[in-house]
């Protein structure tokens, strides 16, 4: 194939940047984390007393709870409901409402977290309190999160039914099969994979978010022992810790960010696991 | 007691399922499609009568696919499609909303241009859609899978893969399952929208045989491009052609006629290669 040669050059170049950039993110977090790895043994994470930086005490262990109790329960909650949303907005809803209402569901994706946040701070947080004190807690995290991922898992989901080949709606309505035996049986089969693939790549933000799970979940360390229990997770650790952090303690808090990255890599290789070519 | 129960309710179901009833004439009266205001097929007058094959032929965009899919009401899911006129199947209208869509699309049965099974075993493209449809015994289901495979020749070539995905079937086994499952509704009229347009000559041949025997039972109606098919499988020949974008019939007769003794000049010009 014949090429132009400036524009092959400018594309090869913006592909070894990113790579770099990738490669420079992962070896500063890794150096950075690296005194921390060399000095203390590993376990000091599990075993040590408790977390407790000024006195060297490291365990983040109820932090990493914390951190994958806020990931799992809100992917529980929305991604059936992002997918019945999806399911009536593309096969129910009459065609003008189904687009305002995709519209509408991606401006709600773009709302900052802070903002949730916010509204959890002010009306979520009291609200639980009066039913359990303190109110900041496991239960308000999984509520904003749940709220915050779901306009991302209806178009995660929308978007995989829009590449259900049509010829196999057309078959399915030429021979009147019920909407719902279309659904259940041609095109939730064929995209359930995908669909399966998108949605733990949104749990993904669920596990890096920061802001709105610094606002509501109290951030006391522990391990949960109720939905009502003040948790702190990995995120909400570095952003309020790293402002005074020191020597050692500097150290583990970027251990813990080469943690949520190992933790991100294995949802990336979940999704890419369940991920399917599309049939055609 | 229990056993005449049975039966009664097994006679019902035959009744839904049209056991036995006799393949269809069909007449579309003054059908005018719109897409949109643009007039796309114009008063449109044809027939198709039991036990024959009604090809219709005509150059691209002549609106032959749209007089197909008005049929069976295809196009009215097209936004901004209009449809005109009176589809008569058996003297009944089927174009008025009080002619109920599943009745129609089972006494009326589509093949699509391209091959297009589900994306499931070759048993269930056929038993899914009877299940579907209310056929509840697993047994009853599976007697008419082997009766339609039977019907389209496939059950020989895939009879040791039922519960293989369809979509490993190569392109004419496919199309043929797409027959055996609209088939498998006992429809009284076959539309077919080029079905072997994808399809290799070898492939062809044996969907013309398929279709040749199946005019015994069901009334076919063919749009096709291939005027060498409509000449060799086809009863009688609708030359459809567009004015100013609109599609018209200009001729319905005797295939021989059409292909011998045109009455319209553009009949003429179209086959031997002028216009078109």
């Amino acid at each position: 194939m014949r090429t132009n040669k400036a524009v092959e050059l400018m594309l090869k170049a913006s592909a070894i940047l990113v790579v770099m950039v990738l490669i420079f993110i992962f070896s500063f977090i890794f150096f950075k984390s690296l005194p921390f790895i060399t000095d203390n043994q590993l376990s000091s994470l599990f075993v040590d007393d408790g977390w407790y930086p000024t006195t060297n005490n490291f365990n983040l262990f109820p932090i990493i709870v914390g951190s994958i109790s806020i990931m799992v329960v809100p992917l529980l909650l929305s991604a059936p409901l992002g997918i019945l949303l999806a399911l009536f907005c593309r096969y129910y809803a009459p065609k003008s409402l189904a687009k305002v209402y995709i519209a509408l569901i991606e401006l709600l994706s773009g709302i900052p977290s802070v903002v949730y946040g916010l509204w959890g701070v002010l009306v979520l947080v009291p609200w639980i309190g009066q039913y359990a004190p303190p109110g900041a807690s496991l239960l308000a995290g999984w509520i904003i999160i749940a709220i915050m991922i779901l306009p991302l898992m209806v178009i995660c989901v929308d978007n995989q039914l829009a590449l259900v080949p049509k010829k196999w709606l057309s078959g399915a309505q030429a021979l009147s099969i019920t909407r719902w035996g279309t659904i259940w049986k041609i095109v939730l089969p064929s995209c359930i994979s995908n669909i399966s693939s998108g949605l733990i790549l949104q749990t993904g933000r669920a596990l890096g978010e920061t802001m709105a799970v610094l606002m509501v979940c109290g951030n006391i360390v522990q391990i949960p022992t109720s939905m009502f229990d003040p948790i702190r997770t990995l995120t909400a650790n570095i952003a309020l810790e790293m402002s005074y952090a020191t020597e050692m303690h500097v150290s583990v808090l970027f251990m813990s960010g080469l943690i949520l990255l190992l933790m991100t890599s294995i949802l990336m290789s979940l999704a890419y696991a369940f991920k399917r070519q599309p049939v055609e | 007691m229990d056993f005449m129960k049975k039966n009664i309710k097994t006679l019902n179901l035959q009744e839904k399922l049209s056991i036995g009833k006799k393949a269809a004439t069909l007449r579309i009266e003054n059908l005018s499609v719109y897409y949109d205001q643009q007039l796309a097929v114009n008063k449109v007058t044809l027939d198709a009568n039991p036990n024959e094959i009604l090809a219709l032929v005509g150059p691209s965009g002549c609106g032959k696919s749209s007089i197909l899919a008005s049929i069976n009401r295809m196009n009215m899911m097209i936004d901004d499609c209009r449809v005109t006129g009176r589809i008569l199947i058996n003297s009944e209208n089927v174009l008025t909303d009080q002619y109920s869509l599943t009745k129609l699309r089972q006494k009326v049965g589509m093949v699509f241009q391209s091959p297009n099974p589900f994306p499931m075993s070759v048993k269930d493209n056929i038993c899914f859609p009877l299940k579907d449809h209310g056929l509840k015994s697993k047994k009853d289901r599976e007697v008419r899978m082997f009766d339609v495979l039977q019907q389209t020749g496939l059950w020989d070539e895939v009879k040791d893969r039922l519960n293989q995905s369809a979509l490993k079937l190569s392109g004419g086994q496919q199309q043929r399952l797409c027959i055996a499952r609209a088939l498998a509704l006992k429809p009284q009229l076959l539309l077919l929208d080029e079905p072997c347009s994808a399809l290799d000559p070898k492939a062809t041949e044996k969907i013309e045989i398929l279709l040749q025997e199946l005019k015994s039972t069901v009334t076919i109606v063919m749009v096709t491009h291939n005027l060498a098919q409509a000449k060799r499988i086809a009863e009688r020949v609708a030359v459809c052609w567009s004015f100013n974008g609109s599609g018209r019939i200009v001729e319905c007769s005797q295939t021989d006629i059409v292909f011998n003794r045109p009455a319209s000049k553009i009949t003429e010009e179209y086959f031997s290669g002028v216009a078109g």
